[in-house]
């Protein structure tokens, strides 16, 4: 009952949205990265352009396929991760990580990649597996796919990549028909867990977590970096100071604004407006993805959209309240508004895979 | 209660979504629109200041709780450029009075100046307390000038410690990316030698800020974060600094390395070498303007010669060869060997220092007299091998572990080193050589106290440190190895070493210190240029030994004479103190 590809079936929507989203996100790192007498072509923002077109060539090839042979590739894709997860640890380390490797002059990181085959791997166990059915000592599976990488990237370390695995990894149990009621028990644990998780971390992540708690307690370091993007999104206002107007962000006040706190030179020069757009422009490839997931009778199609899905609202809404002061600086790109080959290409692949399982879904 | 179905979990999924989306929805409205004044003036008047709060490096204590290292408040004038710009003419006009410096220089220092991170150039460093007074009363006549203060490192006994201490520089730029995770700041000072270095992690402080805003006179309005500075932890040692000083005087007319250690657990005394260098120009950003003849000086004042220079041993190696004659080759202390001022080995005449010759010697006199034909026969019948495996026993060519940075570990040469890196043979030439202490042997005036004290303690190898209490916590415990040596063999090595000062032959009798019993070996090595080196190890009292010194003159001449007149005097001051 599998239909033929039919591209009157491509998802316009979804496909020109993150574009939208990525087109504001090279005007902000353009202007967030500009240095006077640098050529266009050196610029980040160009860089980052070559890894979009790349992006979206990869996007027409992927919606080709069924996304249905994709449960082959999952674990060969995981393990190759993995592989990826273990060899950046003995790359030499940037900023004190190891997070990089390097490929003909670009970087690509290993742990977004992993994030993907992760919840490919899920969906293909998922859809293989019901809860009801399924014995306890294959439980652990799941988990145990989930803590591989959890803490190979913890190692490198890249706690907000990390971190982020796990609600994604909740969010599909849930999907898949674990009980409610044990999920919460399972974050009851977590919770019980963190004391002795925070022994793990390093003194700079530890800082971060009760800085967030408390801004005030270190205006040098993390929470300097919160208070000036709290001002920079603030004093944004209703219409944003102009491209390239943002004091906060031309007078370099606001730390990581090419990457991680870009959302601040965001709303600083295009105001609540432009923030806004941002905001609906997510909600709209969010919506859609879970709904995607909700009518696709398939069960492997259905794990992998709520895994995608979930997976893009977590990063934009973490990334957000984070830049807002709403949650802890854990360090999670802004999808394709934040500088980084790897997370555009990725994230862009994901959304293919999302525009795919809407093509090809099998109709009853 | 029956599971919810796909598209139903789904639609909850997106409800959950959805809240999460919404409230950040409303926080941007609440941000963006209702305070959208307040942070405007927070940005536009670029009103928050962000000063830098060092916080002070703890302590540097001798033994007896004397200060070697210390903080001084120090003030730095600086402004912030966005700030001061507009009325910038008749700011400098002002701060020229004040300061007495050219309007020029601080037009200048203001333009060139690198903004901090925190946009803050430095005008005037390390201005007078009444200079910063006079200052902080104008302020307001000042738009953008500010009083930064901070602690201002100082070492008192300078030269004469500076091989303890050590100093601190500040980060460079590729530390700053390296060190933040633990917790530096890229304006933060780290130890970069001696102990400075070694325990950088406990005397280091937490440095803090402020993130202020401020009016448009540059008066506070609010504090919007504090994060207060912490001082490191006091580091004693087991040094004697006022030791160090006389110690340091004694050597003035040398270049060399005396070292004293305390036999009970191995904490050094003294720790100098000659030159030296202020380590007060090193710990200042105007200081090191002026470091350069330190680092260019071709008599290498910045080099610890005691555990980094690697010097042949001359005769205080004879205790090696001693060791390694009666212990491994059976030799009887009673042995006696004729000295007639030279020995044949191979063909080849290997004199005695003494060309008339000794006479007859047993092993006592042999080293009291430090008679080369004794111990070119006790290292052939010993060989190389054993003389090779007393020396590493006694802890030469490896580190001692003392906890100073850059220590070397010398050379012992051996058959197998010369036949895999000089594709020869071992010759009896060499052998005999290496009895004396010649030869391709290299070895730190460290490791000879280090023997000296393994002697004097029956064959107890301590290793040697400076570290004595943390925030006055005992923090050393005392580590040592024992090399088995028999008691007979020990007593006449200690006797002849005793004999050394005592005897009126002795090489080591100008050593001497009335009512006090040393025991030395003094040696005289070639250096390979006209003069010699000078050697001296020895301890006292030879009854009972609480103190090794060991003394190294880089051509120094006669150990005899300039290493074991140095190190009377070490012994004298000692006993004067009361340590002997």
């Amino acid at each position: 009952m599998r239909k033929k590809i039919n591209f009157r079936d491509f998802d316009k929507t979804l496909f020109l949205t993150p574009i939208l989203i990525f087109l504001i996100g090279l005007a902000t790192i353009y202007s967030a990265s500009f240095k006077a007498h640098q050529p266009l072509v050196e610029t980040l923002a160009t860089r980052q352009m070559i890894w979009m077109a790349a992006a979206i060539l990869l996007v027409f090839l992927v919606v080709r396929f069924d996304y249905y042979r994709l449960q082959d590739l999952a674990w060969p894709s995981y393990i190759l991760s993995l592989l990826l997860l273990v060899a950046v640890l003995f790359t030499p380390a940037r900023l004190g990580a190891r997070r990089w490797i390097e490929i003909g002059g670009f970087n690509f990181q290993p742990s977004e990649f992993a994030k993907l085959s992760v919840i490919l791997v899920l969906a293909r166990f998922f859809s293989n597996n019901r809860p009801e059915y399924l014995p306890r000592h294959k439980m652990l599976i799941p988990f145990a796919v989930v803590a591989a990488p959890f803490l190979l990237i913890l190692k490198e370390p890249d706690l907000g990549t990390g971190l982020l695995l796990v609600p994604v990894f909740l969010t599909m149990l849930y999907f898949w028909g674990f009980r409610t009621k044990n999920l919460l028990i399972l974050m009851g644990l977590g919770v019980v867990a963190c004391p002795f998780l925070i022994g793990f971390l390093k003194e700079y992540q530890r800082t971060r977590l009760l800085v967030f708690m408390n801004p005030n307690l270190d205006p040098l370091g993390a929470g300097y970096t919160i208070i000036q993007s709290k001002i920079a999104i603030g004093s944004g206002g209703l219409l944003g100071k102009g491209f390239m107007g943002g004091t906060q962000n031309m007078g370099q006040f606001l730390p990581e604004r090419h990457t991680d706190f870009i959302f601040g030179v965001v709303a600083e020069e295009g105001g609540f407006l432009a923030s806004v757009a941002i905001l609906t422009l997510f909600w709209t490839i969010v919506r859609k993805g879970f709904r995607i997931a909700g009518q696709t009778p398939e069960r492997f199609g259905s794990q992998l959209a709520c895994g995608i899905s979930s997976l893009l609202a977590l990063q934009a809404v973490i990334n957000l309240g984070m830049t807002m002061g709403l949650l802890p600086v854990v360090g999670v790109p802004l999808p394709l508004v934040s500088y980084g080959g790897s997370s555009v290409v990725i994230t862009m692949l994901a959304i293919s895979i999302l525009i795919n399982i809407k093509m090809h879904r099998p109709l009853f | 209660m029956s599971q919810p179905k796909g598209p139903e979990k789904a639609t909850r999924l997106t409800l959950i979504a959805f809240f999460c989306f919404l409230a950040l929805f409303l926080n941007l409205f609440h941000m963006q629109i209702l305070k959208s004044a307040y942070y405007k003036r927070l940005s536009e008047k670029n009103r928050i200041r962000v000063l830098y709060l060092e916080g002070p490096r703890g302590r540097l204590l001798d033994r007896k709780g004397r200060e070697m290292a210390i903080n001084r408040l120090s003030f730095n004038c600086s402004a912030v450029p966005r700030e001061a710009s507009p009325r910038l003419r008749e700011t400098l006009t002002t701060l020229s009075e004040l300061l007495g410096e050219e309007k020029e220089t601080l037009k200048k220092r203001f333009l060139h100046g690198k903004p901090g991170i925190y946009q803050t150039v430095v005008l005037a460093e390390d201005i007078s307390p009444s200079q910063a007074m006079a200052i902080e009363e104008r302020l307001d006549q000042l738009p953008g000038i500010l009083i930064e203060t901070r602690p201002q490192r100082v070492y008192p006994y300078g030269e004469s410690a500076a091989h303890v201490t050590g100093f601190i520089g500040p980060l460079t730029d590729e530390e700053t990316d390296e060190l933040e995770f633990y917790d530096y700041r890229p304006m933060d000072w780290i130890g970069r030698d001696g102990l400075e270095k070694q325990y950088e992690s406990y005397l280091r402080g937490r440095s803090g800020g402020l993130q202020i805003e401020v009016n448009n006179r540059g008066r506070l309005v609010r504090a919007l974060g504090v994060k207060e500075p912490r001082e490191g932890k006091d580091v004693q040692l087991t040094v004697d600094a006022e030791l160090g000083r006389r110690v340091d005087e004694w050597l003035a007319p040398y270049k060399g390395a005396v070292f004293v250690m305390n036999l009970e657990d191995g904490g050094l005394l003294a720790v100098n070498s000659h030159p030296s260098f202020d380590p007060n120009f090193f710990a200042s950003r105007k200081g090191r303007k002026h470091v350069d003849p330190f680092l260019t000086d071709a008599r290498a004042p910045m080099m610890n010669r005691g555990l980094r220079g690697q010097y042949p041993a001359g005769s205080i190696f004879k205790i090696v060869t001693t060791l390694a004659a009666l212990e491994e080759a059976k030799v009887s202390p009673s042995k006696t060997v004729v000295c007639q001022g030279f020995v044949m080995i191979g063909g080849i005449r290997f004199g005695c220092w003494n060309e008339k010759g000794h006479g007859p010697q047993d092993l006592t006199e042999a080293i009291a007299h430090s008679c080369n034909a004794y111990f070119y026969t006790l290292g052939l019948i010993a060989g190389v091998d054993r003389l090779h495996g007393m020396a590493l026993q006694m802890g030469f060519a490896k580190t001692t572990g003392i906890d100073l940075p850059g220590e070397k570990a010398g050379f012992v040469p051996s058959r197998e080193w010369k036949r895999s890196e000089r594709h020869a043979p071992w010759y009896d030439g060499e052998t005999a050589n290496l009895a004396i202490g010649q030869g391709a042997l290299q070895v730190t005036p460290l490791q000879a106290l280090t023997m000296a004290a393994a002697v004097a303690k029956n064959g107890e190898v301590v290793t040697p440190h400076l570290l004595s209490k943390i925030e006055g916590v005992r923090a050393w415990e005392k580590r040592a190895r024992h090399v088995h040596l028999k008691e007979k063999n020990l007593a006449a090595l200690k006797q002849g070493l005793e004999k050394a000062v005592q005897s009126e032959t002795g090489t080591g009798r100008l050593s001497r210190v009335p009512g006090l019993r040393i025991a030395a070996k003094t040696g005289t090595a070639q250096s390979g240029q006209n003069v010699t080196h000078a050697w001296f190890v020895g301890y006292a009292p030879a009854e009972k030994p609480k103190i090794a010194v060991s003394v190294f003159l880089e051509n120094g001449g006669r150990g005899g004479v300039t290493a074991a007149g140095v190190a009377s005097q070490v012994f004298a001051w000692l006993k004067e103190t009361g340590d002997l």
